[in-house]
Protein backbone atom coordinates (compact mmCIF):
# COMPACT_ATOMS: atom_id res chain seq x y z
CA UNK A 1 0.00 0.00 0.00
CA UNK A 2 1.37 3.42 -0.94
CA UNK A 3 2.70 5.53 1.86
CA UNK A 4 1.97 8.70 -0.13
CA UNK A 5 -1.10 9.81 1.87
CA UNK A 6 0.82 9.49 5.14
CA UNK A 7 3.83 11.33 3.73
CA UNK A 8 1.61 14.19 2.62
CA UNK A 9 -0.17 14.45 5.94
CA UNK A 10 3.03 14.30 7.99
CA UNK A 11 4.94 16.70 5.71
CA UNK A 12 2.07 19.20 5.86
CA UNK A 13 1.96 18.96 9.66
CA UNK A 14 5.70 19.45 9.98
CA UNK A 15 5.62 22.41 7.60
CA UNK A 16 2.76 24.07 9.46
CA UNK A 17 4.24 23.65 12.93
CA UNK A 18 7.99 23.87 12.39
CA UNK A 19 8.41 25.57 9.02
CA UNK A 20 10.53 22.73 7.65
CA UNK A 21 9.63 21.73 4.09
CA UNK A 22 9.84 18.21 2.69
CA UNK A 23 9.13 17.77 -1.01
CA UNK A 24 8.12 14.64 -2.88
CA UNK A 25 11.73 13.73 -3.62
CA UNK A 26 12.71 13.58 0.03
CA UNK A 27 9.53 12.12 1.45
CA UNK A 28 11.55 8.92 1.92
CA UNK A 29 13.46 10.82 4.63
CA UNK A 30 10.25 10.76 6.62
CA UNK A 31 10.37 6.94 6.80
CA UNK A 32 12.57 6.91 9.90
CA UNK A 33 10.32 9.53 11.54
CA UNK A 34 7.24 7.45 10.70
CA UNK A 35 8.84 4.30 12.11
CA UNK A 36 9.82 6.20 15.27
CA UNK A 37 6.28 7.52 15.74
CA UNK A 38 4.69 4.11 15.16
CA UNK A 39 7.07 2.46 17.62
CA UNK A 40 6.56 5.07 20.34
CA UNK A 41 2.82 5.20 19.86
CA UNK A 42 2.69 1.39 19.71
CA UNK A 43 1.01 1.34 16.32
CA UNK A 44 1.13 -1.48 13.82
CA UNK A 45 0.11 0.10 10.56
CA UNK A 46 0.58 3.33 8.63
CA UNK A 47 -3.20 3.68 8.56
CA UNK A 48 -3.30 3.79 12.37
CA UNK A 49 -0.72 6.59 12.37
CA UNK A 50 -2.60 8.40 9.63
CA UNK A 51 -5.76 8.39 11.74
CA UNK A 52 -3.91 9.81 14.72
CA UNK A 53 -2.32 12.54 12.62
CA UNK A 54 -5.70 13.50 11.22
CA UNK A 55 -7.22 13.89 14.70
CA UNK A 56 -8.20 17.44 15.54
CA UNK A 57 -6.67 18.61 17.72
CA UNK A 58 -3.64 16.36 17.86
CA UNK A 59 -2.77 15.10 21.34
CA UNK A 60 -0.04 17.33 22.75
CA UNK A 61 2.40 14.48 23.42
CA UNK A 62 2.07 13.34 19.81
CA UNK A 63 2.59 16.90 18.59
CA UNK A 64 5.78 17.22 20.67
CA UNK A 65 7.00 13.86 19.38
CA UNK A 66 6.48 14.89 15.75
CA UNK A 67 8.18 18.25 16.12
CA UNK A 68 11.09 16.76 18.08
CA UNK A 69 11.79 14.19 15.38
CA UNK A 70 11.64 16.88 12.73
CA UNK A 71 13.68 19.62 14.38
CA UNK A 72 16.12 18.05 16.89
CA UNK A 73 16.82 21.38 18.70
CA UNK A 74 18.88 23.28 16.15
CA UNK A 75 21.28 26.06 17.24
CA UNK A 76 23.78 28.11 15.33
CA UNK A 77 27.35 28.06 14.15
CA UNK A 78 29.14 31.39 13.87
CA UNK A 79 26.43 33.19 15.79
CA UNK A 80 27.26 36.92 15.43
CA UNK A 81 29.69 36.51 12.55
CA UNK A 82 31.51 39.75 13.45
CA UNK A 83 32.85 38.13 16.64
CA UNK A 84 34.56 35.43 14.63
CA UNK A 85 35.90 37.72 11.92
CA UNK A 86 37.30 39.91 14.73
CA UNK A 87 38.99 36.90 16.29
CA UNK A 88 40.58 35.98 12.98
CA UNK A 89 41.65 39.44 11.88
CA UNK A 90 42.38 41.28 15.11
CA UNK A 91 42.61 39.10 18.17
CA UNK A 92 44.26 35.71 17.71
CA UNK A 93 47.46 37.39 16.54
CA UNK A 94 47.78 39.18 19.88
CA UNK A 95 48.52 35.92 21.67
CA UNK A 96 51.29 34.50 19.51
CA UNK A 97 54.24 35.94 21.43
CA UNK A 98 55.93 33.41 23.64
CA UNK A 99 54.58 30.42 21.75
CA UNK A 100 52.25 27.96 23.42
CA UNK A 101 48.62 27.29 22.65
CA UNK A 102 45.94 29.95 22.67
CA UNK A 103 43.67 28.93 25.52
CA UNK A 104 39.96 29.59 25.17
CA UNK A 105 36.99 28.89 27.44
CA UNK A 106 33.51 28.55 26.01
CA UNK A 107 31.57 29.01 29.22
CA UNK A 108 27.98 27.72 28.89
CA UNK A 109 28.87 25.96 25.63
CA UNK A 110 25.43 24.37 25.15
CA UNK A 111 25.57 21.87 22.27
CA UNK A 112 29.04 22.95 21.24
CA UNK A 113 28.54 25.02 18.10
CA UNK A 114 30.37 28.01 19.62
CA UNK A 115 33.41 25.91 20.48
CA UNK A 116 33.39 24.35 17.00
CA UNK A 117 33.12 27.81 15.44
CA UNK A 118 36.17 28.96 17.44
CA UNK A 119 38.16 25.93 16.20
CA UNK A 120 37.22 26.64 12.58
CA UNK A 121 38.04 30.34 12.91
CA UNK A 122 41.42 29.57 14.44
CA UNK A 123 42.18 27.11 11.63
CA UNK A 124 41.53 29.86 9.07
CA UNK A 125 43.69 32.27 11.08
CA UNK A 126 46.50 29.76 11.51
CA UNK A 127 47.06 29.05 7.78
CA UNK A 128 50.79 29.26 7.20
CA UNK A 129 51.47 30.11 10.84
CA UNK A 130 52.66 28.06 13.76
CA UNK A 131 49.67 28.50 16.03
CA UNK A 132 47.63 26.09 18.08
CA UNK A 133 44.56 26.33 20.25
CA UNK A 134 42.90 24.43 23.04
CA UNK A 135 39.34 25.01 24.08
CA UNK A 136 37.56 24.20 27.30
CA UNK A 137 33.83 23.93 26.59
CA UNK A 138 31.73 23.73 29.71
CA UNK A 139 28.08 23.72 30.62
CA UNK A 140 25.92 23.16 33.67
CA UNK A 141 23.75 20.62 31.86
CA UNK A 142 25.15 17.11 31.48
CA UNK A 143 22.33 16.38 29.03
CA UNK A 144 23.45 19.09 26.64
CA UNK A 145 27.10 18.08 27.12
CA UNK A 146 26.14 14.54 26.05
CA UNK A 147 24.96 16.10 22.81
CA UNK A 148 28.03 18.33 22.43
CA UNK A 149 30.76 15.78 23.17
CA UNK A 150 30.54 13.62 20.02
CA UNK A 151 30.51 16.70 17.76
CA UNK A 152 27.63 15.31 15.72
CA UNK A 153 25.00 17.64 14.28
CA UNK A 154 21.95 17.11 12.13
CA UNK A 155 21.42 18.47 8.66
CA UNK A 156 19.36 21.43 9.85
CA UNK A 157 21.97 22.45 12.43
CA UNK A 158 24.90 22.36 9.99
CA UNK A 159 23.04 24.55 7.52
CA UNK A 160 22.57 27.41 9.92
CA UNK A 161 25.47 29.81 9.92
CA UNK A 162 27.89 27.41 8.26
CA UNK A 163 29.03 28.12 4.69
CA UNK A 164 29.00 24.95 2.60
CA UNK A 165 32.77 25.13 2.08
CA UNK A 166 33.26 25.02 5.87
CA UNK A 167 30.87 22.09 6.18
CA UNK A 168 32.80 20.05 3.64
CA UNK A 169 36.21 21.04 5.05
CA UNK A 170 35.54 20.55 8.75
CA UNK A 171 32.81 17.90 8.89
CA UNK A 172 32.15 14.47 7.45
CA UNK A 173 28.85 12.60 6.97
CA UNK A 174 27.84 10.33 9.83
CA UNK A 175 24.81 8.24 8.94
CA UNK A 176 21.37 9.50 8.02
CA UNK A 177 21.56 13.28 7.54
CA UNK A 178 24.12 13.67 10.33
CA UNK A 179 27.50 15.36 10.20
CA UNK A 180 30.43 14.93 12.58
CA UNK A 181 33.24 17.45 13.05
CA UNK A 182 36.47 15.82 11.90
CA UNK A 183 38.57 14.49 14.74
CA UNK A 184 41.65 16.56 13.90
CA UNK A 185 39.58 19.67 14.67
CA UNK A 186 37.15 18.45 17.32
CA UNK A 187 39.97 17.01 19.44
CA UNK A 188 41.01 20.58 20.26
CA UNK A 189 37.90 20.87 22.43
CA UNK A 190 37.65 19.38 25.93
CA UNK A 191 34.18 19.23 27.42
CA UNK A 192 33.43 19.48 31.10
CA UNK A 193 30.53 20.16 33.39
CA UNK A 194 30.82 23.48 35.24
CA UNK A 195 28.51 25.47 37.47
CA UNK A 196 29.56 29.11 37.09
CA UNK A 197 27.70 30.06 40.27
CA UNK A 198 29.26 27.42 42.47
CA UNK A 199 32.46 25.93 41.03
CA UNK A 200 35.88 27.60 41.47
CA UNK A 201 37.21 29.37 38.39
CA UNK A 202 40.73 28.49 37.21
CA UNK A 203 43.09 31.39 37.84
CA UNK A 204 45.08 33.32 35.27
CA UNK A 205 44.67 30.74 32.54
CA UNK A 206 42.70 31.82 29.48
CA UNK A 207 43.42 34.20 26.61
CA UNK A 208 39.72 34.29 25.72
CA UNK A 209 36.57 33.56 27.68
CA UNK A 210 33.25 33.40 25.81
CA UNK A 211 30.25 34.02 28.02
CA UNK A 212 27.57 34.94 25.52
CA UNK A 213 23.84 35.32 26.07
CA UNK A 214 23.96 33.59 29.45
CA UNK A 215 24.34 36.31 32.06
CA UNK A 216 21.11 37.96 30.92
CA UNK A 217 19.25 35.14 32.66
CA UNK A 218 20.90 35.89 36.02
CA UNK A 219 20.30 38.50 38.66
CA UNK A 220 22.62 41.51 38.76
CA UNK A 221 24.54 40.37 41.84
CA UNK A 222 25.26 36.99 40.26
CA UNK A 223 26.28 38.60 36.98
CA UNK A 224 28.81 40.77 38.82
CA UNK A 225 30.25 37.73 40.60
CA UNK A 226 30.66 35.75 37.39
CA UNK A 227 32.24 38.66 35.54
CA UNK A 228 34.66 39.16 38.43
CA UNK A 229 35.49 35.44 38.47
CA UNK A 230 36.10 35.45 34.71
CA UNK A 231 38.50 38.38 35.21
CA UNK A 232 40.58 36.22 37.54
CA UNK A 233 40.56 33.41 34.95
CA UNK A 234 41.92 35.59 32.18
CA UNK A 235 45.62 36.15 31.62
CA UNK A 236 46.65 39.83 31.48
CA UNK A 237 45.69 41.08 28.02
CA UNK A 238 43.04 38.37 27.68
CA UNK A 239 39.48 39.06 26.56
CA UNK A 240 35.96 38.42 27.80
CA UNK A 241 33.50 38.13 24.90
CA UNK A 242 29.82 38.76 25.63
CA UNK A 243 26.69 38.45 23.50
CA UNK A 244 25.86 41.03 20.88
CA UNK A 245 23.35 42.88 23.03
CA UNK A 246 25.31 42.63 26.27
CA UNK A 247 27.80 44.97 27.91
CA UNK A 248 29.50 45.57 31.25
CA UNK A 249 27.70 48.79 32.13
CA UNK A 250 27.07 48.85 35.89
CA UNK A 251 28.59 45.37 36.19
CA UNK A 252 32.36 45.94 36.20
CA UNK A 253 34.92 48.68 35.80
CA UNK A 254 37.88 46.28 35.76
CA UNK A 255 37.89 45.66 32.02
CA UNK A 256 38.86 47.89 29.11
CA UNK A 257 36.57 47.75 26.07
CA UNK A 258 38.46 47.30 22.79
CA UNK A 259 36.22 47.85 19.75
CA UNK A 260 36.97 46.21 16.41
CA UNK A 261 34.67 47.22 13.54
CA UNK A 262 31.80 47.83 15.95
CA UNK A 263 32.44 44.63 17.92
CA UNK A 264 33.44 45.04 21.60
CA UNK A 265 35.80 42.67 23.36
CA UNK A 266 36.51 43.32 27.06
CA UNK A 267 40.19 43.16 27.94
CA UNK A 268 41.85 42.44 31.25
CA UNK A 269 44.53 45.13 31.29
CA UNK A 270 48.14 43.97 31.30
CA UNK A 271 48.71 46.18 34.31
CA UNK A 272 45.86 45.84 36.83
CA UNK A 273 43.55 48.85 36.89
CA UNK A 274 43.06 50.51 40.19
CA UNK A 275 39.44 50.07 41.25
CA UNK A 276 39.64 52.55 44.08
CA UNK A 277 36.99 55.24 43.80
CA UNK B 1 15.38 41.64 -5.77
CA UNK B 2 14.66 38.94 -8.40
CA UNK B 3 15.13 35.25 -7.71
CA UNK B 4 14.87 32.43 -10.24
CA UNK B 5 13.74 29.14 -8.71
CA UNK B 6 14.45 26.07 -10.84
CA UNK B 7 12.82 22.96 -9.37
CA UNK B 8 10.32 20.35 -10.58
CA UNK B 9 8.51 20.31 -7.22
CA UNK B 10 5.40 22.45 -6.81
CA UNK B 11 5.83 22.14 -3.04
CA UNK B 12 9.21 23.83 -3.22
CA UNK B 13 7.94 26.64 -5.44
CA UNK B 14 4.99 27.21 -3.16
CA UNK B 15 7.18 27.16 -0.04
CA UNK B 16 9.66 29.66 -1.48
CA UNK B 17 6.89 32.00 -2.58
CA UNK B 18 5.33 31.84 0.86
CA UNK B 19 8.70 32.39 2.54
CA UNK B 20 9.98 35.25 0.44
CA UNK B 21 7.25 37.11 -1.44
CA UNK B 22 6.18 39.04 1.66
CA UNK B 23 9.70 40.48 1.77
CA UNK B 24 9.13 42.28 -1.53
CA UNK B 25 11.14 39.76 -3.53
CA UNK B 26 10.11 38.99 -7.11
CA UNK B 27 10.23 35.24 -7.75
CA UNK B 28 10.32 33.65 -11.19
CA UNK B 29 9.64 29.92 -11.50
CA UNK B 30 11.06 27.31 -13.85
CA UNK B 31 10.32 23.60 -13.73
CA UNK B 32 13.65 22.35 -14.99
CA UNK B 33 17.06 23.40 -16.21
CA UNK B 34 15.91 23.70 -19.82
CA UNK B 35 13.29 26.29 -18.89
CA UNK B 36 15.88 28.10 -16.80
CA UNK B 37 18.34 28.27 -19.70
CA UNK B 38 15.57 29.53 -21.96
CA UNK B 39 14.78 32.39 -19.56
CA UNK B 40 18.44 33.35 -19.32
CA UNK B 41 18.89 33.29 -23.10
CA UNK B 42 15.94 35.65 -23.39
CA UNK B 43 18.00 38.12 -21.39
CA UNK B 44 16.25 37.77 -18.04
CA UNK B 45 18.42 38.97 -15.17
CA UNK B 46 18.35 37.72 -11.60
CA UNK B 47 20.06 38.50 -8.31
CA UNK B 48 20.24 34.83 -7.34
CA UNK B 49 19.27 31.45 -8.78
CA UNK B 50 18.03 28.57 -6.62
CA UNK B 51 18.63 25.31 -8.46
CA UNK B 52 17.46 21.74 -7.86
CA UNK B 53 19.66 18.79 -8.84
CA UNK B 54 17.38 16.03 -10.14
CA UNK B 55 14.91 17.32 -12.72
CA UNK B 56 13.50 16.01 -16.00
CA UNK B 57 14.62 17.55 -19.34
CA UNK B 58 17.76 19.09 -17.84
CA UNK B 59 19.20 18.47 -14.39
CA UNK B 60 21.07 20.89 -12.14
CA UNK B 61 24.66 19.95 -13.05
CA UNK B 62 23.86 20.18 -16.77
CA UNK B 63 22.29 23.60 -16.20
CA UNK B 64 25.47 24.72 -14.43
CA UNK B 65 27.62 23.46 -17.31
CA UNK B 66 25.48 25.27 -19.89
CA UNK B 67 25.53 28.48 -17.86
CA UNK B 68 29.33 28.34 -17.61
CA UNK B 69 29.89 27.43 -21.26
CA UNK B 70 27.65 30.23 -22.51
CA UNK B 71 28.49 32.79 -19.83
CA UNK B 72 24.80 33.22 -19.11
CA UNK B 73 24.81 34.59 -15.54
CA UNK B 74 26.78 36.85 -13.28
CA UNK B 75 24.77 36.13 -10.14
CA UNK B 76 25.23 33.49 -7.44
CA UNK B 77 23.68 30.05 -7.97
CA UNK B 78 22.59 28.11 -4.89
CA UNK B 79 21.94 24.38 -5.22
CA UNK B 80 18.82 23.20 -3.39
CA UNK B 81 18.77 19.41 -3.32
CA UNK B 82 18.44 16.15 -1.45
CA UNK B 83 21.93 15.20 -2.67
CA UNK B 84 24.00 15.60 0.50
CA UNK B 85 27.28 13.75 0.01
CA UNK B 86 30.54 15.73 0.10
CA UNK B 87 31.29 14.40 -3.39
CA UNK B 88 28.05 15.81 -4.82
CA UNK B 89 28.58 19.08 -2.98
CA UNK B 90 32.11 19.43 -4.35
CA UNK B 91 30.89 18.58 -7.84
CA UNK B 92 28.26 21.30 -7.74
CA UNK B 93 30.78 23.84 -6.43
CA UNK B 94 33.29 22.87 -9.13
CA UNK B 95 30.60 23.41 -11.78
CA UNK B 96 29.94 26.92 -10.51
CA UNK B 97 27.47 26.74 -7.63
CA UNK B 98 28.16 29.37 -4.99
CA UNK B 99 26.33 27.78 -2.06
CA UNK B 100 24.32 24.72 -1.27
CA UNK B 101 21.07 23.98 0.57
CA UNK B 102 20.34 20.39 1.52
CA UNK B 103 16.70 19.32 1.59
CA UNK B 104 14.79 19.29 3.87
CA UNK B 105 15.31 22.88 4.92
CA UNK B 106 13.28 25.66 6.50
CA UNK B 107 12.75 29.35 5.91
CA UNK B 108 15.58 30.32 8.27
CA UNK B 109 18.08 28.27 6.29
CA UNK B 110 16.72 29.62 3.01
CA UNK B 111 17.03 33.24 4.14
CA UNK B 112 20.41 32.63 5.81
CA UNK B 113 21.90 31.17 2.63
CA UNK B 114 20.51 33.94 0.42
CA UNK B 115 21.89 36.58 2.78
CA UNK B 116 25.22 34.73 2.90
CA UNK B 117 25.71 34.77 -0.88
CA UNK B 118 24.36 38.27 -1.38
CA UNK B 119 26.23 39.61 1.68
CA UNK B 120 23.23 41.66 2.70
CA UNK B 121 20.15 41.30 4.85
CA UNK B 122 16.77 40.55 3.31
CA UNK B 123 14.10 42.94 4.70
CA UNK B 124 12.11 41.26 7.45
Amino acid sequence: MSRAPLYNILAAYILKHSGIVYDEKNFFQLDSRIDFLKKNLKLVSDVDLQKILQATPLASDVHVMIIDTATNNETFFFRDTKVFSTLEKNVFGKFEEGGGKIKVWSLACSSGQEACSIVMTHDKYAKGKRSDIEILASDLSTKILDKAIPGIYNQMEVQRGLPITDLVKYFEPEGDQLWRMKREYHSKINFSQFNMLKDPFPLNKFHLVFCRNVLIYQEIAQRKEVIKAIYSSLVPGGYLILGNAENLLNLSTDYVADTFDGCSFYRKPSIAKSTAA
Amino acid sequence: MRILVIDDSNLIHSFIHTSLTAKGINIVDAENGKEGISLLKQGEKFDIILLDWNMPEMDGPTFLEQVAQNNLVDCPIVMMTTENSPQKIMRAMSLGATEYIMKPFDKTILVDKIELVLQKKIPA
